[in-house]
């Protein structure tokens, strides 16, 4: 479902995992800086388990990164506690199922990154 | 205006088996008068969130009412899910918003636009197919059958007197009563 900002994306996700329903959120980088304190106060401080699919915006594996909502991602998470995997090229994708597992098991929110597969443009 | 607790009163008494997520003021006075505290999810983690885990909770369970008691302040911080709900247009769902017209949780603080601001209007405007105002606890209690019985979603703006302090009673901790609450959903 479409949502009109990112927090409000969390807060329907915590939603439908309370009553029973299995949800993922899919945005960018920037809109997971957006949903801040609604990741905090919902997904960690009630221990949601949810995936977060986040477009790692601006970032690549061979060029320099100059984009801010690249450099700031994954520190934000780390600061946050928030575990992540990195999904570069098809050889990645069971990362998703890894994160996955890991938010149900930990009954925390898991984030997979999406990022270029190594190549600059 | 109406006193805010007359007003939760008479939801309570007409609330069912609903399920009711109350943030804000409602987070403090919803306990002292709900009688089937099981299904609340009292919460206010997420600033102005709660109105989107109330739809969230619609859309998973669409044969639950849930009622939303939500504050001015917390749904000016998250307007768009006005447009979010009323384009999922779950019928299982009432949106009550309590206009104190001040922050009371942070010592009373008046929200903005005070007097040019229609929540109801924003609510019509956003595409909710049923819009209620109750200026008076007597036409609140006259409408409110009406309000329960409808085909969501519904938003009813509740206009109370302004609390000039932070509610005294303890307030519930989310974390605490969460299983509780996943558990009586679970039971149906």
């Amino acid at each position: 479902m479409q949502v009109c900002r990112e927090g409000e994306a969390i807060g329907v996700a915590t939603g439908l995992l309370l009553g029973g329903k299995n949800p993922v959120v899919l945005h960018q980088s920037t809109g997971f800086f957006e949903s801040g304190d609604s990741l905090r106060g919902l997904a960690l401080d009630l221990n949601i388990p949810l995936l977060l699919l986040i477009g790692h915006r601006g970032w690549h594996r061979n060029s320099p990164v100059t984009d801010s909502a690249a450099k700031f991602l994954e520190p934000v998470l780390d600061a946050w506690h928030i575990n992540h995997y990195l999904v570069e090229t098809d050889q990645d994708v069971q990362r998703i199922s890894t994160g996955y597992r890991e938010a149900q098991q930990t009954n925390r929110p898991v984030a997979v990154l999406f990022g270029r597969d190594g190549i600059s443009s | 205006m109406m006193d805010s607790f007359e007003a939760l009163r008479t939801i309570s008494r007409h609330r069912g088996n609903a399920i009711v997520v109350a943030t804000m003021t409602s987070h403090f006075e919803w306990p002292q008068v709900s009688t089937c505290p099981d299904l609340d999810l009292v919460d206010s983690g997420a600033m102005g969130k709660d109105s989107s885990v109330g739809l969230g909770l619609a859309l998973a369970m669409p044969d639950k009412k849930v009622i939303v008691l939500d504050g001015d302040g917390s749904l000016l911080m998250n307007l768009g899910s006005l447009v979010t709900i009323a384009n999922m247009a779950p019928k299982n769902f009432i949106h009550f918003l309590f206009e104190n017209r001040v922050y009371r949780t942070t010592g009373g603080q008046p929200i903005p636009a005070l007097g040019k601001l229609s929540f109801a209007g924003l609510a019509a405007g956003a595409g909710y197919p049923n819009v209620h105002v109750f200026e008076d606890l007597k036409s609140l209690e006259e409408g409110i059958g009406d309000v329960m019985k409808s085909n969501g979603p519904t938003f009813v703006c509740v206009k109370v007197a302004p609390g000039t302090k932070k509610p005294s009673y303890p307030i519930v901790r989310t974390a605490d009563i969460v299983p509780g609450f996943r558990a009586a959903l679970r039971k149906g």
